[in-house]
């Protein structure tokens, strides 16, 4: 896949290449955790995104990198992250602004002459797009007039690369956990990258380019209107070279053997799970797995004397269903 | 910074700024942007490639293949014939260029003398009726109807002043009621002889509802003639009692009513069995709401009175449905 990688490159960032096929491993900060292994289709998603100043959405299997690649993306691109996870009560307005009316009748009707009632922006509370969008107006909640020190409140972004670009990634984790009307709401501030505060009446528009990642894991269909916005890029599934890929990238090839003796069973219970109509174990449940392998001493090669551990291994870490015969089956092969 | 829907332009964009170099990388791009290449092909750029700016530097490093005739010349010079065979579903532009003469008048053009009349295609299918609900309205006019309501909106100031004027304490924070979508329809759907010319208007409303809850909020159960006669999970499917949901998920009928159908056909659904029915909702927490293909003139009126009908109508509108089911509300209070 030949392109131009001009808005996001992890190769001129510090990554690693890890075979001709152009995939490449970034470690965004000390921890194996923090590796992030990007296939082309990933870059050139990110390219596009950034190109086209469109939202991304990302859907895959459940635990396949879809929420840890914004964040590993922004220390790549050395911009503030933001992140927000949709839950089934967020409303489209959490992640504009809120307003604590309750504090503020508190303090109306609870006159105390230490502590006046303040100006009402001191009772509105930034949310994650306010903060990517202008952290200068989210700090003063919306003001331009000085409010006390410990009136302001504190930017909910973190710089995983150590900052620098002045610029944002925000991911909106799970937006398929939303009411439906959240993703429709949202369409108005992710088009014209601004929003109006009901109660103070103050415009927020975002002063810095805001790179907007949502993921999916498809349990909930979204709005088409929404879709329509969007730049949809799907993670591939994992197959037993992307494993031992991923785990030669986070642990080193030392353990080369173990990495793929791991790889083999995992993909023997993705079949089996297959087979069953059940969920299959994902790359993040696969690295689990390793841990513990490498934690423990064990390997699913090893003589019977240890297979049974291997087994139990598999049942809490991979499969997470009741005992299935295929999988069972294929445990005690 | 307004971006309406992903166009032309974004791919324009991102090819500008990525100049994907091989196929693959065209073809992964067009389709993060929900764009195929061959919906964007047009003779004037036969493919994407062919269209970008690139300088001579990277062509002497790529491999360029050398630009493919358009499709349409393609069939021209197969078929060495003016008949153009078009596919469905392809797009082809053509460009009109105005033919002058130096006499004022047009010629008749050689080729004219030479073209066969094209037979009718009786084997083509006829247009899709057009939607009962306008396509303006249609978004707006089942919001309305099956929207619920929930205390999750902002404070209610009113009540608030309310309490504390009459020195109560807030023992809860009294918030707005708000409608939401989350909880989904049961629609229920009338497959019988009355319905038949509306089967195509009853299938493009359940993928309206589709789009605007998803999937996994509605379900569709069909019967014939009225509910109390059993409900199947597919047309023509194994009936069963119909069950009603949790009081709090809205009720749908799409259904005749008995009102049309043969004149003296026997198994016409009767007034008292529809009032049955809309008893046996009522007494499990529920007001069914029925969109009826015929005017509310020829309603019956005990039935008008026991449930909330709409005109399934393109003169129907919004506002027209949002104070039928504000009255619905208001009845259940």
């Amino acid at each position: 896949m030949q392109f131009e990688p001009k808005h996001f490159a992890p190769l001129s960032a510090g990554g690693i290449k890890l075979d001709e096929t152009g995939t490449v491993a970034y470690q965004a900060g000390p921890a194996p955790e923090d590796t992030y292994v990007y296939t082309p289709r990933a870059i050139l998603a990110l390219n596009v995104a950034i190109a086209t100043n469109r939202p991304l959405l990302v859907s895959g299997e459940p635990g396949s990198g879809k929420s840890t690649l914004a964040k590993n993306a922004a220390a790549i691109l050395r911009r503030w992250y933001y992140k927000e996870t949709i839950t089934s009560r967020t409303r489209a307005s959490d992640l504009l602004w809120t307003f604590d009316a309750l504090r503020r009748l508190n303090d109306a009707i609870t006159p105390d002459p230490n502590h006046p009632l303040l100006d009402k922006r001191c009772y509105v509370d930034p949310g994650t797009l306010w903060w990517a969008f202008d952290p200068a107006s989210a700090h003063y909640r919306g003001t331009e007039v000085e409010i006390p020190e410990d009136q302001r409140p504190r930017d909910k972004g973190e710089q995983p690369g150590g900052g620098g670009d002045g610029r944002a990634v925000v991911l909106l984790d799970e937006i398929d956990k939303a009411d439906p009307d959240v993703p429709n709401d949202l369409l108005e501030p992710f088009d014209i990258k601004s929003f109006t505060v009901r109660e103070t009446n103050d415009k927020i528009t975002a002063k810095r380019a805001v790179l907007l990642i949502l993921t999916t894991n498809g349990e909930r269909e979204l709005p088409p209107a929404f879709l329509r916005r969007c730049l949809t890029f799907t993670l591939d599934p994992p197959d037993e070279a992307w494993f031992v890929r991923i785990a030669n990238q986070r642990y080193g090839e030392k353990d080369a053997s173990l990495h793929t003796a791991v790889a083999a069973k995992v993909m023997e219970l993705r079949q089996a799970a297959a087979r069953a109509g059940l969920r299959e174990p994902s790359t993040g449940e696969y690295l689990d797995a390793l841990q513990v392998c490498r934690d423990l001493g064990i390997n699913p090669d090893s003589p019977d004397s240890q297979a049974w551990v291997w087994t139990n291994i598999a049942e809490s870490v991979l499969w997470k269903h009741a005992r299935v015969p295929q999988a069972t089956a294929e445990l005690d092969k | 910074m307004y971006h309406p829907l992903i166009s032309l332009g974004d791919v324009l964009r991102a090819a500008h700024a990525l100049n994907p170099a091989d196929p693959e990388a065209r073809e992964a791009l067009l389709r993060m942007l929900g764009l195929h290449e061959e919906e964007i092909i047009t003779p004037a750029s036969p493919s994407l490639g062919a269209a970008l700016p690139s300088s001579s530097e990277q062509v002497s490093h790529r491999q360029v293949e050398p630009p493919q005739p358009p499709r349409w010349e393609q069939a021209v010079e197969q078929k060495d014939s003016v008949e153009v065979a078009i596919s469905a579903g392809e797009a082809v532009a053509y460009t009109l260029t105005q033919v002058t003469t130096g006499s004022g008048s047009p010629e008749i053009p050689a080729w004219l003398a030479t073209g066969k009349i094209l037979a009718a295609d009786e084997t083509a299918e006829p247009p899709a009726p057009l939607p009962l609900f306008s396509r303006a309205q249609r978004r707006g006019i089942l919001s309305a109807a099956l929207s619920t309501y929930v205390d999750e909106g902002d404070i209610d100031l009113d009540a608030a002043i309310e309490s504390l004027a009459a020195l109560r304490p807030l023992t809860r924070l009294p918030r707005t009621r708000v409608p939401t979508l989350r909880r989904g329809v049961q629609l229920l759907i009338d497959r019988g002889t009355g319905m038949d010319p509306f089967l195509a208007d009853q299938d493009g409303l359940i993928r309206q509802l589709d789009d605007i809850l998803s999937k996994d909020r509605l379900e569709i159960l069909y019967f014939m003639e009225c509910p109390m006669r059993g409900v199947a999970d597919r047309p023509g499917g194994r009936r069963r009692p119909w069950r009603a949901p949790p009081s709090a998920i809205p009720v749908l009928l799409v259904t005749d009513l008995g009102i049309g159908g043969p004149p003296l056909a026997e198994d016409r659904a009767t007034v008292r069995e529809w009032l049955r029915f809309s008893q046996m909702a009522h007494g499990l927490g529920h007001t069914p709401i029925g969109l009826v293909p015929y005017e509310a003139r020829r309603w019956p009126p005990l039935l008008a009175r026991a449930m909330v009908l709409l005109h399934w109508s393109e003169r129907t509108t919004a506002g027209e449905v949002r104070r039928a089911t504000r009255d619905r509300l208001v009845r259940r209070l």
